[in-house]
């Protein structure tokens, strides 16, 4: 059989649970242990609109899913944040840049509903999502130390879609400057030292 | 309610149990390793009981519509069930409610859901799919009604006896490394058993037939399991302070069964010594006749016996080793060490004698002895994800670093110093491998137990003396009258004495947490130094800048806090969060805090120095300093040493950015192109937490842009730059390690200071070639190739030219830059 081409696979926002059954094969591959169907649904039918399938439209019906990312974003202390809870993609398929396919139409939309940050977590060992997610300007935010029960560490992955501008550097000028007023004299030294520093760095 | 599109077409899938998904709100499951966060895991019987309910709802039968593989599953009715584990559940009898079910589900379309308003992400994790044999833990296999039960009273060779021994060890250190009760120590089946084997049970049962003697399994072995057991309460009550998180890095649940509490440890000792008696007596002599029977020679009874012994005697020390840790205050730590020593010796051998190591090969495996599959006894609703024991080697090695952790712990209460007492901490928790849950517990036990730090000072008295050594202030601070107030920033310090990382750098959790915890104490600290200007009258001294109070405590407060802040930096790089395309942003934010850092320590060195020769005429009323032995060397000498480590700290930072700038202006290092990346956003987040801590005053973006530019200054001469900083790097390395341990207080953690010299070291010398390379015009940048690689691993850095990596490898925190 020919290998898969990306001409192929068609993008498709999930409407169905019929459906389902697909996606939970799809991830289920990649998991030691399955989901409850509980758990597909809680993401899917609160998120429905932040699950994406990638389709082989060459396939028969039963296989036809070969890609999907489900998500959700609700709020998290002060933040709106994203949740990348799973992305999975064929094994024959992989390398077409489905997986990143998805996660941009996810990010997207996520970004679209005013997400101020997307996180997922993912194995240290997992050096496939890790490239994947990082080449798209995912951080490292936190290592969890010992996170799955095999023992591996994972890390908390975080694309930041808010922060800095010009904003940023008014607010902590004026709270430096209020600090100013009101500290004592090593909190004056640091201001000082800064600008010493600044000055040494422009020397 | 919640109501889900459907299609009747679709029956596997539509075999949605109501039943379970309003009842699964009260079963839970043990975690899997999912890509979510895991539920926690409970256990109660009221969810064993709603458990019940359920399989007995699910066995008379939701009809037609189960997986093929699960007809030969056959499963326990409810009522048997019951019979079987002789349980009188308490409470209503049950009601068979199938067949409503059935009949109200029948109205229900495909995929809808009746559940509480309240089902969330966990409880959907934790609700599981009945007659899943991955999921549920009541299901009853073909397998285990065939199983024959385990016989307690057969008698075991001596070959198996060390077989058995080595499996439980294995067990009792898997456990160590995270994994459950349940899967490991609890899966011996003797366990449950102990108190039953007996000679005189061995005698009735009249299995004696084949003249092995029954005392191998009813003292040898009885005596090393009970050992284990033992240990492994002790360990468990350590464990159980909660120090480490559970569930990641220890499993303290019992499932309620006993771990020999009943049993003294002297109890246990003594038949241990008793089994090493009828080893030496009896035991020897039968095995000889026995290998000769078995055509062995004689020696290799000997070797048996000897394997025995020392399996034995580890466990003696172990035991003693523990039971003296568990003592209030520290009080036994000197006797510990020299029973883990001697555990040691026996796990390794010595000069003169065999150790474990060379004789795990004897043991033969009994496989009937262990049931992995024990955990479906316990109180479990789901079977845990299937585990893997360490291996006997990787088993031997864990108590091999554990036995030197401890030992190294028990050194800690020939206190030194408050400083000599942190660096300890800060050495400790980068050791790698990183040190076992047990040693990190108990290092943090050994801190501070009922507000007793090393079993005999207080923490405030801890933080005092730190204070003292940093800035000695006068004696009036910490006198009754004014004990009160100081007393205020010792709460919470406790952070500033390495437990910021628990005892280990790859989980920095707790950071964030302490360092607002300290900007609290900033507050505090400034308000008392207030106070205590006016109580100790003190004159300001007059600077520059007009006049100047001391701010002895504040003083000491920023810098923890500046310590705190470049740990938590430095630590990034050790816990590869930071990208490369980001090395430069935080070596130039590391540059900044280091550089306030030593100018904090350099007034404070002024401010002490002037006092001190003002003061010189009254100076006698501080010779009731303290009654604990100061540091030799004077206050200002101190500073400077700790400043000449904050310049080599700056030194290198300030290269390695630098070189990074030369290279980015040279074409060198191409920031990698990733699609939702924006700097500025980037910088904003990243350095969130130094902008929310009021002082070092937050540098912003602007700054970074600006600083970072050097818009006149060309590649080659910034790669000058920063080969003369490596060069003060190691003029400042070169002055520290001609300093004595006492004068850096590194005491307690000499060898790991120097390596960790020696490492700083090889990155100077090492981006110093390659600086000489790039200089160097046979092998100038213009004819490298131009194509930059895209990124495949952070860590691995192609974000340079393909003659170029980035490298920790000789230091985790300090990049090294190496042109090949």
């Amino acid at each position: 059989m020919a290998p898969p081409s990306p001409d192929q696979i068609v993008y498709v926002p999930y409407s169905s649970e019929l459906q389902l059954p697909g996606i939970m094969t799809l991830i289920e591959k990649d998991l030691s242990e399955p989901y409850s169907i509980y758990t597909y649904r809680y993401f899917i039918n609160n998120w429905p609109n932040l699950c994406f399938m990638a389709l082989d439209k060459t396939s028969s019906e039963s296989d036809v899913c070969v890609g999907v990312i489900i998500c959700k974003l609700d709020r998290h202390r002060d933040a709106y944040r994203g949740y990348i809870a799973m992305l999975a993609v064929k094994k024959e398929y992989r390398k077409m840049k489905i997986g990143t396919s998805l996660v941009k139409m996810a990010i997207n939309a996520m970004k679209s509903l005013n997400a101020d940050e997307i996180v997922l977590e993912t194995e240290r060992t997992n050096v496939g999502a890790l490239s994947l997610y990082q080449n798209l300007g995912f951080l490292r935010d936190k290592r969890l130390y010992r996170y799955y029960l095999n023992g591996v560490d994972a890390f908390r992955l975080k694309l930041f879609c808010r922060g800095g501008g010009n904003e940023a550097g008014a607010g902590s000028k004026a709270a430096s400057k209020e600090l100013e007023d009101k500290m004592y004299e090593h909190n004056r030294m640091s201001d000082e030292q800064e600008t010493n520093y600044k000055e040494e760095q422009q020397d | 309610m919640t109501f889900d599109d459907d299609n009747k077409c679709d029956r596997e899938l539509n075999e949605v149990k109501t039943s379970l998904s309003i009842l699964s709100l009260s079963t839970t499951t043990t975690a899997s390793s999912s890509p979510l966060p895991q539920p926690p895991t409970t256990s109660s019987s009221l969810s064993s009981l709603v458990r019940s309910v359920v399989d007995f709802v699910d066995d008379s039968g939701i009809k037609g519509s189960k997986p093929e593989e699960k007809k030969d599953v056959i499963r326990a009715t409810f009522d048997e069930r019951m019979r079987e584990d002789g349980i009188q559940y308490i409470g209503p009898p049950f009601k068979d409610i199938t067949k409503f079910l059935d009949e109200v589900t029948e109205e229900f379309e495909l995929g809808q859901l009746v559940h509480l308003e309240s089902f969330g992400l966990y409880d959907a994790m934790s609700s599981i799919e009945i007659m899943d044999p991955k999921m549920d833990s009541g299901m009853v296999f073909e397998s285990d009604i065939n199983k024959k039960a385990f016989d307690p009273f057969v008698l075991l060779t001596p070959k198996a006896v060390l077989g058995v021994m080595d499996r439980i060890f294995i067990c009792e250190m898997t456990w160590h490394s995270g994994h459950s009760l349940s899967q490991t120590l609890y899966t011996c089946l003797y366990l449950d058993l102990l108190d039953n084997i007996t000679l005189d049970a061995f005698a009735s049962s009249d299995k004696n037939e084949d003249s092995i003697p029954a005392e191998l399994v009813a003292i040898v072995l009885k005596a090393y399991i009970l050992g284990t057991v033992k240990c492994c309460h002790l360990v468990w009550e350590e464990m159980y302070k909660g120090h480490v998180y559970e569930e990641e890095d220890f499993a303290t649940n019992r499932y309620g069964k006993p771990l020999c509490e009943d049993k003294s440890v002297s109890e246990v000792i003594n038949l241990i010594d008793m089994a090493k008696q009828w080893l030496d007596d009896v035991g020897k002599t039968w095995l000889q006749d026995y290998e000769q029977s078995c055509d062995a020679d004689q020696s290799s009874a000997d070797v048996i016996v000897q394997a025995l012994n020392l399996r034995l005697s580890l466990r003696k020390s172990f035991l003693i080793a523990l039971n003296n840790i568990s003592q209030p205050r520290c009080s036994q730590y000197a006797s510990a060490a020299k029973h883990l020593q001697r555990a040691l010796v026996c796990l390794n051998g010595s000069n003169d004698g065999t150790g474990i190591r060379e004789t795990i090969e004897i043991g033969i495996d009994v496989e009937s002895v262990f049931d992995p599959m024990i955990n479906r006894k316990l109180v479990s609703q789901t079977p845990p994800r299937p585990i893997k024991l360490l291996s006997i080697e990787e088993s031997l090695n864990d108590l091999d670093n554990l036995l030197k952790e401890v030992i190294s712990i028990c050194g800690v209460i020939e206190y030194k110093s408050a400083s000599s007492l942190q660096n300890y901490f800060a050495y400790f928790a980068a050791r790698r491998p990183a040190p076992c849950a047990f040693s990190r517990s108990l290092l943090q036990s050994t801190l501070c137990t009922d507000d007793r730090v090393l079993g005999f000072m207080s923490m405030h008295q801890l933080v005092k003396e730190s204070v003292l050594e940093l800035n000695n202030p006068p004696y009036p601070y910490f006198t009754s009258k004014t004990e009160l107030i100081t007393s205020g920033i010792g709460s919470g310090s406790r952070g500033g004495f390495g437990s910021s990382t628990g005892g280990n750098n790859s989980d920095n959790t707790n950071i964030p947490h302490l360092l607002r915890v300290f900007v609290g104490n900033a507050s505090k600290a400034e308000h008392i130094d207030s106070e205590l200007h006016t109580i100790t009258k003190e004159e300001p001294m007059n600077t520059k800048d007009g006049p100047s109070f001391s701010f002895y405590l504040s003083t000491w407060v920023y810098h923890q806090k500046l310590v705190m802040l470049e740990e938590t930096l430095f630590l990034g790089f050790e816990l590869e969060l930071y990208g490369p395309h980001e090395y430069m942003m935080i070596y130039w934010y590391l540059d900044y805090i280091l550089g306030v850092h030593n100018r904090h320590l350099e007034r404070m060195a002024v401010y002490i120095a002037g006092k001190a020769a003002k003061n010189k005429k009254d100076n006698r009323k501080s010779r009731r300093r303290q009654s604990r032995p100061t540091p030799a060397p004077p206050i200002v000498s101190q500073l400077i040493n700790k400043q000449l480590l904050l310049t080599a700290k700056q030194e290198i930072c300030r290269g390695v950015y630098r070189m990074i700038v030369a290279l980015r202006k040279s074409n060198d290092w191409v920031s990698p192109n990733l699609e939702y990346d924006n700097e500025n956003i980037r910088f904003w987040n990243r350095t969130k937490m130094l902008r929310n801590l009021g002082s070092p005053t937050a540098l912003t973006y602007a700054d970074f842009k600006e600083t970072t530019r050097f818009p006149d200054v060309s590649s080659r001469e910034l790669l000058s730059a920063a080969l003369h900083n490596f060069e003060t790097c190691r003029s400042a390395i070169e002055r520290l390690n001609s300093l004595k341990p006492t004068e850096t207080h590194m005491e307690l953690c000499g060898p790991e200071f120097k390596e960790d010299m020696q490492n700083m070291l090889r990155v100077c010398i090492g981006n110093s070639i390659s600086i000489q390379k790039m200089l160097h015009p046979g092998i100038s940048s213009s004819k490298r190739e131009a194509k930059a690689s895209s990124i495949q691993d952070q860590n691995s850095s192609t974000i340079t030219k393909k003659d170029m990596a980035i490298e920790f490898k000789y230091h985790p925190w300090y990049a090294y830059i190496n042109v090949k």
